[in-house]
């Protein structure tokens, strides 16, 4: 046998010199794997490129401005980006608390035999998509909304303008019976981002070592002292990753945004019941039909601060979780 | 001098076992062909180095035991035969392994041709996640076998492992239903498969039970008609039990780099090691 | 000892309230959940209820006038609308009631009357042949009688059904003038549910709505049309972009896994994280750019480039987490056998991590299927079926949406629908990738 079998070294035959396949095979999952980079590129230098005329036009005082107006020119960025973050962060303020106080019970204090199918349901409203969350708000959850807590808080409250109270005001541009506006837009947001920051509690509590538990159980803690002291804020870093991811979501939330948010893209009103508009809703309804390049230049723009902002804050989210996950100097791990 | 018996303490169970007792009808291929050899042979695991300076060889058709406390290298010398250690990044070979007298650590050796002539039986069982047939067949097809020699060539691996009766009604069914003993064997079929020149088998019996060990010997001494076969084991029954040659390897506490201590027939190293640290191993004195 | 401590009580207490407040929150989560589902199932199910008789959308829509009326405050002038509709509404029943009624009994009494002629004729018949008995006679007596009340009844009924039929055209058109003249009530509002027939549902696509309907009864003619442009769309433009995104995805998974250790390795980890953090309509805006500025046309397939672009990070991980599951010790097995590493990831590692290949490729599916931002920059809509993707084209989250946002109320059920019909593909395709992974791991 060894006598017919080729010699092992000194050939150079086609087959050898790409290593039978390898090289190839190589270099073709290399390719692939440098689309996905080309791709990231390609996004980043086209709302780079794309936001150019605009950026030369308006500066970054642009993001501060108020008023939109198509027709004129004259564009400001200050609604959509105060629309954004407001919605975004009512979502966080609601979804946030009860987020964990979700993860807490699927992982501390969930009956066994629940905690899978428990888990499973909060996945399939994570599954979703965003469009019904829009149209569920519509139909369903604005009408309740205004009936029973937009217009009692609004009456109440009246034309206050000094600042807390002013949020909570009657809106001036539309009548609060209109019920579109950044308060329900927080709402459904918060509905939505929920599961996000419910599953990622979960997954960072599930992971905290169980002598972190016992010590205080052993010292005679409640079994909420023991999970406040003990396991939350053990994982804290790893839940506050979770609630920046959830945001992150949120922030870029386009369809549910734009379905209830009200769209009032000229001024910014001080009432939280009062219309509004996203930077990602306000680029998903004006760029495919934008009257001009600037106009279109301007809404890139705008896409391009929005992309900014979550890649941000995904890297520090990403970060913390990825931190947590490997336990405190990445050695503790019972 | 061909039969010998040697008292051999292993735990505090003293036993009585025969060694070299399959010398003598190889004493007739005393001439064998040198198939395998290692000329100063070192090798590298990044900065570390693994293995100091080995040079020993392989008789063709002989059972070679590679032995030695854990860390010693003999896994690192053998998976360097069939430059398996290259599927690990950072490492190299220094010197030279000669296979039919072809050095496998030429700057432009083929591993992959290399190990198409080697056949490997690993540590633990590890059948594809596919039927018995197609595991079998899996390096016929590599190497380009005609089809219509396959089925046949199946058989025979697998009644040369001894495994054909319990699964010649099954061979479509997955390989991963097997017993961990039946797995090995289906692992030692699918290494015969391609009638490799050379079989290496790194420690094969250490996640079996007694039984399946010695269905798993009994397989290896008829194997060792038809192919050369290198073994590491932990195992010094089994080294005695069933090689011709053993080789004893050992960590240098200074550099802790292995070593090549002793190498020699069997029945030498088990009844009259010559190096004094052979003979604390051997009776269990030491590792 | 415990016991008797100052704070016992308290802490007791805040204990108990923060467990349950932790139960409170998971069905607070769990609350939206059951109503999104449980409206777009009945609400979007409502649309596709089949009606076998036509005069069911009469009732449907004299029922909701009325309710309406009865809502509102409006002191007198809606209490005599009020008043009228509901009388409108009872002889509407009757007549509804009745005319069911000799329907049926028009497709009985032939039947009957067969039944009972041969009866009369068996009798007569064994008259002649044995003689007449008092009792046979009393028989054949009533038989006549019976029948002849049959036919009767037969007379009545038809010259009454026409009767029916007109006094009813006049109810509707009452009706139908009544709803005209109360105020914020639109015929549309009384004729949104229960118009369609499922069946065109699935296979037709949208038709123009009545903007203004002139009566009820115009409005539960109008088919109104249903979403199979829209099932079309999404099939083929998901499709399209997993057939982007699958080898893409894949083989990028497979340089991950199979290539760890580069610096290259980690930069691609990296662009997949950035890839799936990035908001969607970033994506849209990328694609639109791209594909629909430089083409100068509105398509199928920059929607597909779009959403291609947003399932490529779930398969590539969902790849590459799969591929390393699969233990060194088999690729060994293959490598010492002497196996090329492609040949050797072609036919064992990829096998051995199929079904999580697939569960990543079902779950990049579902998501795509319900992603609607890219889509709107990208496909534009369209109301015909096209089974081109170089044109514009619809797709059910798009449909939905736009019909979401159309004032007409029988618009509005159309939405509920074709979310009902997207909920349901996406929650499939979800449990589907589920239940793939559960049989891996037995």
């Amino acid at each position: 046998m060894a006598s017919q079998a080729e010699p092992l070294s000194g050939l150079k035959t086609f087959q050898r010199r790409i290593e039978h396949g390898d090289l190839p095979f190589r270099y073709l999952t290399m390719f692939f794997g440098l689309l996905v980079i080309l791709l990231v590129v390609a996004i980043g230098w086209v709302v780079w490129d794309g936001s150019a005329e605009a950026r030369a036009e308006f500066g970054f005082g642009f993001l501060f401005q108020e008023g939109w107006n198509p027709v004129n020119n004259n564009y400001g960025a200050w609604p959509a980006i105060y629309g954004t973050l407001a919605s975004s962060g009512i979502a966080l303020l609601i979804a946030g608390p009860l987020g964990v106080l979700i993860g807490v019970f699927l992982s501390e204090l969930c009956p066994f035999s629940l905690r899978m199918p428990l888990s499973f349901l909060v996945e399939l409203l994570a599954a979703i998509p965003s469009v019904i969350y829009g149209m569920w708000g519509i139909f369903v959850f604005i009408p309740f909304f205004v009936k029973y807590i937009a217009i009692p808080i609004t009456d109440l409250v009246g034309n206050a303008t000094t600042f807390p109270l002013s949020l909570l005001s009657a809106p001036q541009t539309a009548p609060v019976t209109s019920g579109r506006g950044i308060m329900i837009a927080g709402i459904i947001l918060a509905i939505m981002i929920l599961p996000t920051i419910a599953a990622i509690s979960r997954d960072v509590l599930v992971v905290v070592p169980n002598h972190q538990r016992e010590a205080l159980l052993a010292v005679g803690a409640t079994r909420w002292e023991m999970i406040w002291k003990g396991v939350i804020s053990y994982a804290r870093a790893g839940i506050v990753g979770g609630m920046m991811l959830g945001l992150g979501r949120a922030l870029g939330e386009t369809m549910a945004a734009l379905m209830v948010i009200g769209s009032l893209k000229k001024t910014v009103e001080s009432s939280l019941f009062a219309p509004g508009i996203s930077a990602a809703a306000l680029v998903a309804s004006e760029l495919p039909n934008a009257d001009s390049s600037l106009h279109a230049s301007t809404l890139i723009l705008i896409a391009l601060v929005l992309f900014g902002i979550t890649l941000l804050l995904n890297a520090a989210a990403r970060l913390l979780v990825w931190h947590v996950s490997r336990g405190p100097g990445g050695n503790v791990r019972a | 001098m061909s039969e010998a018996e040697v008292q051999l303490e292993v735990g505090s169970v003293p036993r009585t076992i025969s060694i070299g007792v399959r010398t003598r009808e190889h004493e007739k291929a005393e001439a064998a062909v040198q198939k395998i050899e290692a000329v100063n042979f070192n090798f590298y695991y990044g900065k570390f180095k693994a293995l100091n300076n080995v040079t020993m060889s392989v008789r063709e058709r002989y059972i070679t035991a590679l032995i030695g406390p854990s860390g010693c290298g003999k896994s690192t010398l053998l998976r360097a035969i069939n430059r398996m250690n290259d599927t690990i990044t950072g490492t190299r070979g220094e010197g030279a392994i000669l296979v039919n007298g072809e050095n496998v650590y030429a700057a432009d050796a083929d591993p992959i041709m290399l190990r198409r002539r080697i056949g490997m039986v690993f540590q633990r069982p590890n059948p594809f996640p596919k039927s018995i047939r197609d595991n079998v067949a899996y390096g016929l097809k590599i190497a380009g076998w005609p089809r219509n020699e396959i089925d046949d060539r199946i058989e025979q691996s697998l009644r040369q492992a001894a495994l054909w009766d319990e699964v010649k009604d099954r061979l479509k069914k997955s390989g991963m239903g097997l017993s961990g003993g039946q797995q090995q064997r289906l692992c030692i079929a699918r290494a015969i498969a391609p009638r490799p020149e050379v079989i290496l088998m790194d420690e094969p019996c250490s996640a079996l039970d007694p039984i399946s060990t010695i269905k798993i010997e009994e397989t290896m001494i008829e194997l060792r008609r038809e192919y050369t076969i290198v073994i590491v084991t932990h195992n010094m029954q089994q080294a005695a039990r069933v090689s011709n040659e053993t080789a004893y390897m050992l960590m240098n506490p200074q550099t802790r780099a292995g070593e090549l201590v002793e190498f020699g027939e069997t029945e030498q190293i088990f009844t009259n090691p010559r190096d004094k640290r052979t003979e604390d191993y051997i009776s269990g004195r030491f590792g | 000892m415990i016991n008797q401590s100052p704070n016992y009580l308290r802490r007791r207490v805040f204990d108990l309230f923060m467990r349950g407040m932790t139960i409170v929150a998971t069905l607070l989560a769990l609350v939206p959940l059951f109503l999104i589902i449980g409206y777009v199932f009945i609400r979007g199910g409502s649309g596709l209820i089949y009606f076998p008789d036509e005069y069911a959308r009469y009732e449907i829509g004299v029922e909701k006038l009325v309710t309406m009326l009865s809502d509102r405050q409006d002191p007198q002038y809606d209490r005599d609308l009020f008043t009228q509709a509901r009388n409108d509404q009872s002889s509407l029943e009757t007549n509804l009631s009745t005319t069911r009624r000799y329907q049926e009994r028009t497709k009985a009494i032939p039947g009957e009357l067969k039944d009972l002629r041969a009866s009369l004729n068996d009798v007569s018949e064994r008259i002649e042949n044995r003689g007449a008995t008092p009792e046979r006679e009393a028989e054949q007596a009533q038989l006549a009688s019976q029948i002849a009340t049959l036919e009767n009844e037969q007379a009545t009924i038809k010259a009454e059904l026409p009767q029916l039929a007109s006094e009813r055209t006049t109810l509707i058109s009452d009706i139908d003038e009544l709803a005209r003249s109360a105020r914020g009530v639109s015929l549309d509002d009384l004729g949104s549910v229960g118009l369609r027939h499922y069946f065109p549902f699935f296979t037709e696509s949208a038709k123009p709505a009545p903007v203004m309907a002139t009566s009820i009864q115009q409005i539960s003619i109008t088919q109104v049309g249903g979403v199979f442009h829209g099932i079309v769309g999404t099939f083929l433009i998901v499709g399209a972009s997993l057939l982007i995104a699958l080898p893409i995805g894949i083989l990028a998974g497979v340089f991950l896994s199979e290539y760890p250790s580069t610096q290259l390795s980690t930069f691609i980890r990296f662009s997949t994280d950035v890839l799936s953090a990035a908001p969607s309509i970033i994506v849209g805006v990328t694609a639109y750019v791209l594909v629909v500025q430089r083409t100068k046309e509105f398509s199928g397939l920059a929607g597909s480039v779009a959403l291609s672009v947003l399932m490529v990070p779930v398969i590539t991980r969902t790849t590459e987490e799969m591929l390393k599951l699969v233990p060194t010790t088999v690729r060994e097995a293959a490598f010492g056998l002497g196996s090329p590493k492609w040949w050797l990831t072609l036919t064992v590692v990829i096998p051995a991590a199929m079904s999580g290949i697939v569960t990543g490729a079902l779950l990049a599916f579902a998501r795509a299927a319900g992603e609607t931002a890219p889509l709107l920059l990208t496909i534009l809509g369209k109301n015909q079926v096209t089974w081109n993707l170089l044109e514009p084209m619809a797709a059910l989250p798009l449909i939905t949406y736009k019909y979401t946002e159309n004032p007409s109320p029988i618009q509005n059920d159309l939405a509920w629908t074709s979310a009902l019909v997207l909920t349901m593909l996406v929650l499939l395709v979800n449990i589907m990738a589920r239940w793939v992974t559960r049989k891996r791991t037995r």
